[in-house]
């Protein structure tokens, strides 16, 4: 078993499989060796934490990708998006969550995992306006007018839609 | 009546008076003041016009206070929307991250999809290039995001220009294209409305092909959907017959075999020989049909599909041209079912590791694999709807005899077998 401590100072204990299926913690367990000495997680809360564990605990025993995965061109070229049924509903959560989990994904180094938020984020801007996006992820139009003027010129051919 | 505070900020105010009723009944009547009365009338005039002066001075003031408390209040409301967007989870993702959404969305399907109706037409990579500089920044710097467009040639619509800002920012990125001529809803055999390809394109699609083909040595992934006349037409273009494809990977056709029964322009592969197009390795055309591509060599491709099946002669004299072909998808259609169980001796040996076997003729499919051995078969993938369940246990037989005498190391078998 491992013992991980939170940013917020919870501790979860999880079985080393588990917790492996991130490449941080499997680094470190690597560099430690054998003991029993808790793996502080300084940028992950315990409400994701514990969201992660699920994730890896559903997909234990699951091949991970090769250390040396391919992420020359042919890798970004073609992409899907779909999700699985489980991993679907697993990440149906609200917007702060499902960023903060992308966020632990990446620093946990958790491929998968991030895919699966990364491909959920895609889903979700697709088929929408700039205007849609900007509201959907409150972000604001910060363009300088010499922007706005070449993106009037470069949505022009839609213009008689 | 009391005094009006204009605003509490400044404190003005304005004194009104009591504006005496003017008498509906004298206007309406001959009453003609007289002079007394004249001389009170144009001395109340006069104090009213002074009055009126005061209003409009005060309502110009306040007009301008007003206008500077919209301005105050939309300063306001942008500075608090700018601070809450600090805040904003999707901030919080580092760039890496943010590349790895972008490729999702961009790259899943195309970046841009031109339909024939502007409303219809999708622009995903230059949408998310409007919605803030940031994302606009990574997004106009990643090429790949650009390089992904499918095109219905036969729009009506002005999309040329926005081709041309894909074009342009695609940089030197090899091309992921699919291009379609107009489809027409037709009526199949069985009576339904079906989707066919239209047999002409516009000169407008003409010359959209012809601005398409001078970048033929940047298309990767190609995907062609026309009617077998369109394409006969293309087989004619010198553009078409000297275009060098040197970074083609993967070659999709489809003519529309279904509704279309002409044959396959056989010049339409000459473009495709290994001198012209030497990288190719991915094949998938609608079916087969020796004569038309007696040039083009097989064994270059790795991976091979027949996505509407085969006419005769059959596909089992093509797989032993497909040496190299690892991954064969088929979709068996058509045939004469007194052949169906005949056997054939020796059966055809291919050595692919993947077989994917879809929805078609369920005696075609049965024959094929009466016909084969596949001794490195590693995963085998069928789908199939069957109209009887006489077909579908023979069907499984057939399966259990084929693997047995293939000898192969089965690690993945996807059965998908419905009966209608």
């Amino acid at each position: 078993m491992v013992t991980l401590v939170t940013s917020d100072n919870e501790k979860f204990t999880a079985d080393k499989e588990v917790a492996e299926r991130s490449v941080l913690i499997k680094n470190m367990l690597e560099d430690v060796g054998e003991s029993d000495q808790p793996i502080p997680l300084p940028n992950v809360s315990s409400s994701v934490l514990k969201k992660v564990l699920e994730y890896c605990e559903h997909h234990r025993g699951e091949p991970l990708p090769a250390a040396d995965a391919d992420t020359t061109q042919d890798d970004t070229r073609k992409r899907t998006t779909d999700i699985s049924e489980w991993d679907q509903k697993f990440i149906t959560v609200d917007q702060e969550m499902l960023f903060e989990i992308i966020l632990a994904a990446n620093y946990l180094d958790i491929k998968s995992l991030l895919d699966v938020g990364c491909k959920t984020v895609a889903n979700m801007i697709k088929g929408k306006t700039p205007e849609e996006i900007r509201k959907l992820f409150n972000i604001v139009n910060d363009f300088t007018p010499e922007e706005e003027a070449q993106i009037k010129k470069e949505n022009e051919w839609a213009e008689d839609r | 009546m009391p005094d009006a505070i204009l605003c509490e900020k400044c404190g003005a105010s304005i004194s009104t008076r009591d504006v005496p009723e003017t008498s509906r009944q004298r206007l309406r009547s001959l009453y003609v003041p007289n002079n007394v009365e004249a001389s009170s009338i144009i001395s109340m005039v006069a104090e009213a016009d002074c009055d009126l002066a005061r209003y409009e001075e005060e309502i110009q003031r306040l007009e301008a206070v007003l206008s500077e408390l919209k301005k105050q209040r939309q300063d306001l409301k942008l500075h608090r929307d700018e601070s809450q967007t600090l805040l904003s989870p999707a901030r919080k993702l580092p760039v890496e991250v943010l590349e790895q959404v972008f490729d999702f969305a961009c790259l899943s399907d195309f970046g841009l999809t031109v339909k024939q109706k502007t409303k219809d037409t999708d622009t995903v990579t230059l949408n998310l290039s409007q919605v803030c500089s940031v994302w606009r920044e990574i997004i106009r710097s990643r090429a790949a995001l650009w390089s992904a467009m499918s095109i219905d040639l036969s729009h009506r619509n002005k999309a040329e220009s926005v081709i041309e800002h894909y074009i342009a920012l695609s940089k030197d990125i090899p091309w992921n294209l699919y291009i379609t001529g107009q489809h027409e809803a037709l009526c199949g055999s069985n009576g339904l409305m079906c989707e066919t390809h239209s047999q002409t394109l516009s000169k407008y699609a003409w010359k959209l092909l012809k601005h398409l083909l001078e970048y033929c040595t940047r298309w990767e992934n190609l995907t062609m959907r026309f009617s077998s006349t369109v394409l006969y037409e293309i087989s004619r273009l010198d553009e078409f017959q000297g275009a060098e494809f040197g970074k083609l990977k993967s070659l999709e056709l489809d003519w529309g075999r279904w509704f279309d029964q002409d044959p396959f322009p056989t010049s339409f592969m000459s473009p495709f020989s290994e001198k012209q197009s030497p990288n190719l390795r991915h094949l998938s055309l609608p079916n087969f049909e020796p004569g038309s591509s007696s040039t083009f060599s097989f064994d270059r491709l790795t991976s091979f599909g027949l996505l509407e099946g085969w006419s005769n002669p059959d596909v089992l004299d093509l797989l032993p041209l497909c040496r190299n072909v690892d991954s064969f998808t088929i979709l068996p259609i058509r045939i004469d079912e007194s052949e169906i169980l005949a056997e054939v001796s020796p059966p055809v040996n291919i050595f692919v590791s993947s077989l994917y076997i879809k929805d078609g003729d369920p005696g075609k499919a049965i024959k094929f694999l009466n016909s084969l051995v596949a001794p490195r078969l590693q995963h085998l993938s069928i789908e199939y709807t069957f109209s009887d369940e006489d077909w579908e246990e023979i069907f499984i037989a057939t399966l259990a005899a084929f693997l047995h005498r293939s000898q192969c190391q089965l690690q993945k078998l996807t059965l998908r077998l419905h009966i209608i």
